[in-house]
């Protein structure tokens, strides 16, 4: 599994949930992670569609479709409930 | 012979009195159509006709008759008074601005004192055209009786509520309105861009040039609605159009809170194009080598981030100073209330930025309290806009 983080570095929400994003890729280090500015990555952001909220994390299965995202401030659990959630349904 | 003379003295005596009593007093009301405190004094005015029959009433309309204007001025002049405020009272040679339960027994004491020692009439004068000097009023203003509004807060014990509610009007518009994402983003980049050039000292002068330059600039927009609300409070018309933009900033912010609880919790990526704008501005100043240099990019950017983001907070810095040029103020006031606003609408800011300096690490403040700030925002307008329409002396704070 792959993880796409879209943040700004003037994104309040964005800072509050770095060190969470941190935690994360300590406790999942086989997946691969990525991390997209949204005003220095324009190009490659846009592919994502991702709307008017962010920080944005783009979740994408081994053939880099993408299996869900999880946009905005959530809390760590909330957001190891979604992985899990995601690892079991593949 | 000796009898008649006694009655005859009897008599006179007895005369001197209505004599004395036939003398009039002139009691002068400079009011507005629609001026709440107005109506409540010539009310007031009709019950003390009937009690004094030698009171003579004069009422002079302000807000659309220009003759009546010309007076006041020629009189408000004879006083040497730069009230802009009605109901304008005159007896003899005493003024008053304002009715409230203090008023009435000035008046009533005024007229008394007229009546038993009589006084100089310097409106009539002025209408006869006769220069005046002013002079000391003859008619000793009586002690104030001080309405009862000393309440016992908890903790803070006797707290004057009159003296009260405009700071905390100030502290809580100033909050909420310092609560809305619209400049923090601003400062949040500044300061990353400012935290990877690694020089502290750098850090500190142009971070607080920032949030000085803003203040300043929020300072100079407040002072120039305030000059406009204070010549222009007595048009109810204009009132009318303020109010209405206050309901409409209401139901902006309504909405906007409305939207943020169905939506996820995080940062509204808006007008991108004058985003990059801004964050190409601040990268160039903050990597340019010349201090002075990059202190005038900080300046032009709190200038314009300012002047983009007036929109977004027009609605509470505009009502706050309706409201101060509703209650009736001197100058000194007016900008220790304006401060006040001022330090609450840039305190989260300067948190923000000074946690970052110590530690070189950017905070934030998680949006779920700006939809909070939409909520509260919504409703401070929208109570002070129904306020405006139908009850303005309620915000008329300091008659």
């Amino acid at each position: 599994m792959k993880f796409i983080r879209i943040s700004a570095l003037w994104c309040s929400s964005c800072i509050l949930t770095l060190p969470i994003w941190e935690e994360i890729k300590k406790e999942y280090p086989t997946f691969l992670f990525e991390e997209l500015d949204y005003d220095m990555d324009e190009t490659q952001v846009e592919k994502y569609q991702i709307g008017k909220i962010i920080p944005v994390i783009i979740i994408l299965n081994e053939k880099n479709i993408e299996i869900g995202r999880i946009v905005g401030e959530k809390t760590k659990k909330e957001m190891v409930e979604y992985i899990e959630q995601l690892r079991s349904s593949i | 012979m000796k009898q008649l003379k006694k009655l005859l003295v009897i008599g006179i005596l007895c005369l001197f009195p209505i004599f004395v009593q036939a003398k009039e007093v002139n009691l002068y009301l400079f009011h507005g159509d629609g001026c709440p405190h107005c109506a409540k004094e010539r009310e007031y005015l009709e019950q003390l006709k009937d009690k004094y029959p030698n009171l003579r009433v004069h009422l002079y309309e302000v807000w659309y008759k220009e003759e009546n204007q010309e007076l006041l001025k020629k009189v408000k002049s004879a006083f040497n008074s730069n009230s802009n405020y009605v109901p304008f009272t005159v007896i003899g040679d005493h003024y008053m601005v304002g009715f409230n339960e203090n008023t009435k027994t000035t008046i009533e004491k005024n007229i008394t004192t007229c009546l038993e020692e009589g006084c100089e009439d310097i409106v009539k004068e002025v209408i006869d055209g006769k220069t005046i000097s002013k002079k000391e009023p003859s008619v000793k203003k009586p002690e104030e009786k001080k309405e009862d509004t000393m309440k016992d807060v908890p903790i803070l014990g006797k707290v004057d509520v009159k003296k009260v509610s405009l700071p905390i009007i100030a502290t809580v518009m100033g909050l909420v309105d310092g609560f809305n994402p619209c400049a923090m983003w601003v400062l949040l980049f500044l300061i990353s861009m400012l935290i990877g050039t690694k020089n502290r000292k750098r850090m500190w002068i142009l971070g607080l040039t920032f949030l000085f330059s803003s203040a300043i600039i929020y300072l100079l927009f407040m002072v120039a609605w305030l000059n406009i609300a204070v010549k222009m409070n007595t048009i109810i018309w204009l009132r009318t159009v303020i109010a209405l933009i206050a309901l409409v900033g209401a139901g902006f912010n309504l909405r906007s809170y409305y939207k943020a609880i169905k939506n996820d919790i995080g940062c509204e990526v808006v007008d991108s194009k004058k985003r990059k704008n801004i964050i190409e501005k601040i990268k160039k100043f903050t990597l340019e080598k010349s201090l002075i240099l990059a202190l005038i990019g900080v300046i032009t950017l709190a200038i314009s981030v300012n002047f983009i983001e007036l929109s977004c907070s027009a609605g509470l810095p505009l009502l706050f100073t309706q409201i101060l040029s509703l209650s009736n103020l001197n100058t000194l006031h007016y900008m220790l209330y304006i401060f006040i606003y001022i330090v609450f609408f840039l305190i989260d800011d300067i948190i923000i930025f000074v946690i970052a300096m110590v530690t070189l690490k950017v905070t934030g403040i998680s949006n779920k309290y700006s939809k909070y700030s939409h909520l509260i925002g919504g409703i401070i307008m929208l109570l002070i806009g129904i306020l405006m329409l139908i009850k303005p002396e309620w915000l008329m704070l300091n008659f």
